[in-house]
């Protein structure tokens, strides 16, 4: 669902590039209260991360898959200002090595795809450090993930609009309508899925993802 | 999987090999920057971006058929709006087939429409494209950290470059793994839980890669700051082939502006 290079005007890719650089830009200022030198390889490897996790399809109605985004995943996991770093780099080697997604409309990308969901899944984060999460914790993820996924596919939309790049033939809410309706069976997935990890690895390993990656004085090497 | 699937050819030794990575970096964002800021209507500006990108290509020696298959699998997303277009824009039908109880129409208004975006996808899918054929990719995380991004970012592409291949690696080893028990049937929540698992599995495992790493980092003198190998200063001939390439991309959008209106 990556924006290509050519579709969006230059005042659409500029203001987005100012908005997503802005945000990146905020991210790197608020990092380094959480980025100590331990987290460098860290983030890095998360990026990997999330390319190996979109390799994994989810069968949402028969015959149709999708995969996971991975920054709502990455918001709740690492808090926002760290997942929009990763997800800005993903985007940008997707960009570069792929030709997924346009260099120009890299910004717009990285606000769709990385500053939103990281914030909505910042947003349900707090949820999770509780120490019990309940069923309103799984179910307020779900939405919160559905909505994000739903509001980027709009997004894109809008701005294909905002670019007057959208078929004559067809009315801006004809075309948020089917990408609406396409991307909510997908919502479902990422909303779902991103729960289900989060209870899985916090599960298994709470204390080491939630709590500093090392704590002071060097916790055991993992075997 | 590995690297060389993608920087095949990354390793040359052409002249355009050799220039600095950071000069190449700028002249591939001002190829694609002209590319773009030609206005929608026309089409003669982008000319000699074409021209400048074969030179480019053969100069580098890229191969043609590894360019042309690239190009062709890159964009769902253009691909899909280069279908649409002449579809659904009104005008004169100049082709038009039934399917079931639809007509499409292929109209010469769709045609035009859509001609702009995509040819503008092309190149500057190609000029990315050319850059990572002809530019080693910690090479260019250098060159991006010359240019001044935030040391956070550079750091962080270069560690993903290295390890998307391992941990892609070590996701195709879990998948088998899963295929190899259950062939990818049974009910819709156990496939839905056993995937969900391959991803929880993921994250736990990179977790873990990555205190490794840090530790094994450590032990060999890491402060938080990664020191390339290669930091040759930029030659005059990377000067000039870099504000050539500006240069030229200012005269064709300022071409376009003024001829055009």
């Amino acid at each position: 669902m990556h924006i290509a290079s050519g579709f969006l005007s230059p005042p659409v890719w500029g203001t987005m590039a100012a908005a997503a650089g802005a945000a990146v830009a905020a991210s790197l200022a608020l990092a380094p209260r959480a980025l100590d030198e331990r987290r460098v390889p860290l983030m890095g490897v998360m990026g990997a991360f999330v390319f190996a996790a979109q390799m994994v399809n989810f069968p949402v109605l028969p015959g149709t898959s999708g995969h996971l985004g991975g920054g709502f995943l990455l918001g709740i996991l690492l808090g926002a200002p760290l997942g929009i770093i990763v997800m800005a780099s993903i985007l940008a080697v997707q960009a570069l090595v792929f030709q997924d997604g346009g260099i120009e409309a890299l910004g717009a990308n990285i606000f769709v795809m990385g500053v939103l969901p990281c914030l909505l899944g910042a947003a349900v984060r707090g949820l999770w450090l509780r120490e019990k999460p309940g069923p309103l914790t799984y179910a307020a993820t779900l939405t919160v993930g559905w909505l994000g996924v739903v509001a980027g596919a709009t997004g894109v939309i809008l701005l294909l609009w905002w670019s007057d790049v959208l078929p004559r033939g067809v009315t801006l809410g004809q075309a948020v309508g089917v990408m609406a309706g396409i991307h909510a069976a997908i919502g479902v997935v990422e909303g779902a899925v991103s729960a289900a990890v989060v209870r899985f690895v916090l599960a298994m390993r709470r204390d080491a993802v939630l709590g500093p990656v090392c704590a002071e004085g060097g916790k055991e090497a993992v075997p | 999987m590995h690297h060389v699937m993608l920087d095949h050819f990354a390793a040359g030794a052409t002249p355009v090999h050799r220039l600095d990575p950071a000069a190449k970096t700028v002249a591939a964002l001002a190829a694609i920057l002209a590319t773009v800021l030609v206005s929608r209507e026309h089409f003669l500006p982008l000319v000699p971006v074409a021209a400048a990108l074969t030179v480019y290509h053969a100069l580098g020696r890229v191969p043609l058929g590894y360019t042309v298959k690239r190009l062709l699998i890159v964009s769902p997303f253009a691909a899909a709006v280069a279908v649409m277009f002449p579809l659904l824009e009104p005008g004169r039908a100049l082709w038009s087939v039934a399917v079931g109880p639809w007509t499409l129409e292929v109209t010469d208004a769709g045609l035009a429409r859509a001609a702009a975006p995509v040819s503008r996808f092309f190149l500057c899918a190609w000029a990315a494209l050319l850059l990572l054929a002809t530019t080693r990719f910690q090479d260019l995380a250098g060159g991006l950290g010359r240019l001044r991004v935030p040391r956070v970012l550079v750091t962080q592409l270069a560690f993903m470059y290295r390890y998307l291949w391992v941990l892609s690696d070590e996701m195709m080893r879990l998948r088998m793994a899963r295929a190899a028990r259950d062939g990818g049937f049974g009910p819709w929540t156990l496939r839905m839980r056993s995937r969900t698992g391959l991803v929880g599995v993921l994250f736990l495992r990179t977790f873990d890669r990555a205190e490794r790493i840090y530790w094994a980092m450590a032990a060999r003198g890491f402060d938080g700051r990664l020191s390339t190998v290669r930091e040759a200063p930029m030659r005059p001939a990377d000067w000039l082939f870099a504000a050539a390439s500006v240069a030229a991309a200012a005269a064709i959008v300022a071409w376009d502006r003024l001829a055009h209106g």
